[in-house]
């Protein structure tokens, strides 16, 4: 375990005292048999804007981090976190590093420009303090309901209820994942297994939930 | 002179745009004279090395004011992460005898790295209080609290002095900083407010008499407005504001990024889409994106941005009432500046270009080890050969900037060396 994973498993505040014993067995993945998760969170590593990872980890009461998931994802459309985003396009720079409460999760989110299943994160202040990034959720590019709207059959434009390609990676500072039924017929349908994993492999669901993302 | 591949000029489609002449449908560009042949590939690789730790043109770190005779201390650090650089931070007034800048009150004291829960700020705690503050430069220097609870700030030619007032003082944790646009005639005249719909709103310059600003209207929402008057506003659509030009008729918009990254030339007025370089062009060129916080003087256009394969540049265009095309992209090591500029200026007619960049703490599994660099450079373009400095003060660097057009021009290079 990493000294970061170590400092987050001593340091969680969340309740601890439910023992979760996991027996579906997931595809290509099984569980082990008395598995008790005490505490779950996101893990993002940031390698570029539209190629990054977003992982699914746990830690047992033996201190065993276990990563079950992990998923193509991407944030900011530059690597400066204390780039300010500001415009309703993708722009500014990823997300800042450290970590990240998830203050609320909803599969019908409706924004102006988000929609359908979101996880919402704290704001959060880059390296030094000097650019505060507001707003940040983990999306994909769906529509209230978590299906597609205004796909056109072209991977050339960019809506932001259909997921259109590689493209669609970039975002303003927030971590986005990809889904199928868009216009991308390569797009892997990636959010709904990340909502799996959020509900079935984690601990109580009350928000905000502490220390349930770490970007790195 | 032959057609870039992929350029595109669109017609006119409002005759308030007088200054700017009908192209027809042929797509003709003219090159002015005596700019030098553009390189078969825009793209050059810079030299960089030390320079002088004073920069060419005036700055603010921290509470350091660098200007160009002296150095002051402000009051309080020049600072505002509710815009970071989007917006100026410290704004010299038309006639040069003043300053307003924004600073940030910390109410606690928040670790970046660990999550709010982790130090137990709930949402809705209040952690900080932006505000606006003047200083003047007379027999004495006064350095006075204008506004608590506002920030950014565009000041006309005529003393116009626009500003966002929050709707709480406070900014709150998870909060969206909601506020409304106003405008005194002078600082510390009577105020009236032009925008009452509260929005996360960022005011940039004034653009002849529009005020242009960034609406947000929810996450991942939002467009840059112009406003008149009092509740007299129109969108210019979604983007980040490059600069405006000279005569604040019209302004460059950068929107998209990668294959769907446009530069557009818009009219203030009407929001006609006078000129637009397309993603083909700006991707045949290397270009993924293009960022706020440029210049543009005469025919010259100059942004930051970043190519296709990450790598910092300096991106300069030729924009004029027949077009705009590239004309020069500056590409600088990753090693030196790994994140790319914060700020682009021409200087010297633009001959120069000078720009402020960061390079942030090492970032370790418990967190940044130490503080960012922060450091200037100026280029000259004929030759790409730049010069670095780090300037004496903690904190981020701005430049001491009046984004407003049009601008006197010893307002312009009152500050300057």
């Amino acid at each position: 375990m990493t000294s970061a994973e170590s400092t987050h498993a001593r340091l969680s505040v969340r309740v601890l005292s439910v023992a979760l014993l996991i027996c579906v067995i997931v595809a290509g993945q099984a569980q082990p048999a008395s598995a008790a998760i005490v505490d779950a969170w996101f893990d993002f590593t940031r390698s570029s804007n539209t190629n990054s990872t977003l992982r699914w980890k746990t830690v047992d009461h033996a201190d065993q981090v276990t990563t079950w998931k992990s998923w193509r994802a991407g944030s900011g459309e530059n690597t400066n976190e204390c780039d300010k985003s500001i415009s309703s396009d993708p722009d500014g720079g990823w997300l800042p590093a450290g970590w990240y409460d998830v203050t609320s999760h909803t599969h019908s989110f409706s924004g102006s420009a988000i929609y359908g299943r979101v996880w919402q994160l704290n704001d959060k202040y880059c390296s030094d303090g000097r650019t505060l990034r507001t707003e940040l959720f983990i999306h994909t590019e769906e529509n209230s309901s978590g299906g597609q709207s205004g796909c056109d059959g072209s991977m050339s434009t960019d809506g932001s209820q259909c997921w259109d390609g590689p493209n669609d990676y970039y975002s303003k500072a927030c971590i986005k994942v990809a889904r199928s039924g868009g216009d991308d017929p390569n797009a892997p349908n990636d959010v709904p297994n990340v909502d799996y994993y959020w509900h079935n492999y984690n601990t109580s669901l009350s928000y905000p939930m502490t220390n349930a993302l770490y970007v790195h | 002179m032959k057609r870039p591949a992929g350029f595109r000029v669109l017609l006119l489609v409002a005759a308030a745009a007088a200054s700017i002449a009908a192209c027809g449908g042929t797509g003709h560009v003219t090159v002015s004279p005596g700019l030098p042949e553009r390189p078969s590939s825009p793209q050059r690789d810079v030299s960089l090395g030390r320079g002088n730790d004073q920069a060419p043109i005036p700055l603010a770190a921290g509470r350091t004011l660098h200007a160009v005779e002296r150095r002051h201390t402000l009051a309080a650090p020049a600072l505002s992460p509710l815009s970071g650089w989007s917006s100026p931070i410290v704004v010299p007034a038309p006639d040069g005898g003043a300053l307003a800048y924004t600073t940030w009150e910390h109410l606690r004291d928040v670790d970046p790295f660990e999550s709010f829960g982790q130090q137990g700020i709930a949402t809705g705690d209040p952690l900080a209080v932006p505000s606006i503050r003047l200083v003047t430069f007379g027999d004495a220097i006064t350095d006075e609290l204008l506004l608590r609870g506002g920030y950014s700030v565009a000041w006309r030619s005529d003393g116009a002095f626009a500003y966002v007032r929050g709707e709480q003082e406070e900014y709150r944790a998870n909060t969206p900083y909601d506020g409304y646009i106003e405008v005194a005639q002078k600082p510390r005249g009577s105020t009236v407010r032009w925008v009452s719909s509260p929005a996360r709103y960022t005011v940039v310059a004034w653009a002849g008499e529009h005020l242009l600003a960034y609406r947000e209207t929810g996450p991942s929402d939002g467009d840059v407005i112009a406003i008149s008057a009092p509740e007299q506003l129109h969108s210019l659509g979604s983007g980040a504001v490059v600069a405006v030009s000279d005569d604040g008729s019209t302004v460059a918009l950068s929107s998209g990024v990668d294959a769907t990254l446009e530069l557009r030339i818009v009219s203030v007025a009407d929001a006609a889409t006078l000129f637009v370089l397309e993603a083909e062009t700006l991707s045949n060129a290397g270009l993924k994106s293009i960022g706020y916080a440029g210049d543009w003087v005469g025919t010259r256009l100059v942004a930051r941005g970043f190519t296709r394969d990450d790598i910092p540049v300096i991106a300069m265009f030729e924009a004029s009432s027949s077009g705009i095309r590239i004309e020069d992209i500056l590409r600088f090591p990753v090693d030196d500046v790994p994140v790319g500029f914060q700020e682009v200026a021409l200087r010297n007619g633009g001959t120069d270009v000078f720009a402020t960049y960061m390079i942030p703490p090492p970032l370790t599994e418990r967190g940044y080890d130490g503080s960012a660099v922060d450091r200037h450079v100026n280029c000259r373009r004929d030759t790409a050969d730049c010069v670095w400095g780090d300037p004496e003060g903690e904190g981020a660097l701005f430049q001491v900037r009046n984004d407003s057009r049009p601008l006197p021009e010893a307002a312009r290079k009152g500050w300057e060396r």
